[in-house]
């Protein structure tokens, strides 16, 4: 399955920044994006840094993994650097907002 | 029982009409595919299939001939408004799956196809001999019915336990989470009415002499205009509720 750059970014990054391996880093990152309602393929930048903020570091830190709310804060400031992704296609979000919006 | 049976198939197609106007209204605007294949399911069900199907049941009452061209004109437009349920689900939910692609095209053609041998055997022995003459015609298309509600309903309360996650996280707004709810209750009234249909025609009844039938039906439809009506055109006061129940839930 595809997956988006942010996802590969954060999973890189905490490859080599902490102890667990490649298997290890995305099984984490992928239960983090599962219990935030997220998916590998369509996690945009924004809910990726919101992810990085408030629900990985209690999954690295269950994992063992030192300084996690420092790893994560730096990888919130690296995720904003990045370019931003194109859409790929319309949300069903957006057009779920945008049905019940009659007066635009 | 006519006029229980009146009120309760007439709500629902009230509020399918003002509903799919509305986003017809909206698909205008804004050019964008979910609106137009909604509001095309909701009208060509509601505002062409619903009253050219009562037309084709009055020239059959007065004896008047064309009873099963209209008819066949009637189904194909009800088929097409479904079609069109496959369609937006497709589009909305699984745009990059090839297999829900597959399901729109097999389910469209597994409701078209029998259309015309129903009005064929409506030709031959009337409208409710013709519809109880032709059983596996009438089941392909009930099925075919039946499961694009079902995926419907299965994929938008998918979608809203997902966003229920992403609420707490601030990722969604409240009211957008709730439509996905609203849109699988809908979807779930319009399945249960479909099934009811198919236990009337298994049982040969009257659909409108049956008081079992008609109340139940009636329920179905009334959860569905309710749900319809929070989902596409919520009242302000409805919305702000929804807001402030997250935020108290969540601390947003």
């Amino acid at each position: 399955m595809a997956e988006t750059r942010s996802f590969t970014h954060v999973c890189e990054t905490l490859e080599a920044r902490t102890g667990l391996d490649r298997l290890e880093v995305r099984g984490t990152v992928r239960l983090a994006l599962k219990k935030a309602g997220l998916d590998a393929a369509t996690v945009t930048l924004r809910e990726m840094g919101v992810l990085v903020a408030k629900v990985l570091p209690a999954e690295l830190r269950a994992r063992g993994v030192d300084a996690p709310d420092s790893l994560c804060s730096e990888l919130g400031t690296s995720l904003a650097s990045l370019p931003q992704e194109q859409a790929a296609r319309e949300t069903p979000e957006s057009v779920f907002d945008r049905l019940a919006d009659t007066a635009r | 029982m006519y006029p229980i049976a009146l009120v309760c198939f007439g709500i629902p197609a009230i509020v399918s009409l003002v509903v799919g106007v509305r986003l017809l209204a909206l698909a205008r605007r804004t050019r964008r595919f979910p609106e137009y294949a909604l509001s095309a399911a909701l009208l060509l069900l509601n505002a062409v299939g619903y009253p050219v199907m009562l037309a084709a049941v009055g020239l059959e009452r007065l004896g008047q001939p064309g009873v099963a061209l209209v008819f066949f004109f009637a189904l194909s437009a009800m088929f097409a408004g479904v079609s069109m349920n496959y369609f937006f689900t497709w589009r909305v939910f699984r745009s990059d799956a090839p297999w829900a692609l597959a399901l729109c095209v097999v389910g469209t053609w597994l409701m078209l196809a029998p259309s015309g041998a129903i009005a064929a055997h409506v030709e031959m022995h009337g409208i409710d001999a013709g519809i109880q003459s032709a059983p596996v015609w009438c089941f392909t298309v009930i099925a075919a019915v039946l499961v694009t509600y079902a995926w419907t309903a299965v994929e938008s309360l998918h979608y809203y336990l997902n966003s229920r996650r992403r609420l707490r996280l601030g990722l969604v707004e409240a009211p957008v989470c709730n439509r996905f709810f609203l849109w699988a209750l809908a979807s779930g009234a319009w399945f249960f009415c479909t099934a009811l249909a198919a236990v009337v025609l298994v049982r040969g009844l009257n659909p409108l002499g049956d008081a079992f039938f008609t109340v139940s039906i009636g329920a179905g439809g009334l959860v569905n205009s309710v749900a319809m009506v929070l989902c596409f055109m919520p009242p302000q006061r409805y919305l702000a509720w929804l807001t402030r129940r997250a935020a108290a839930m969540h601390g947003a």
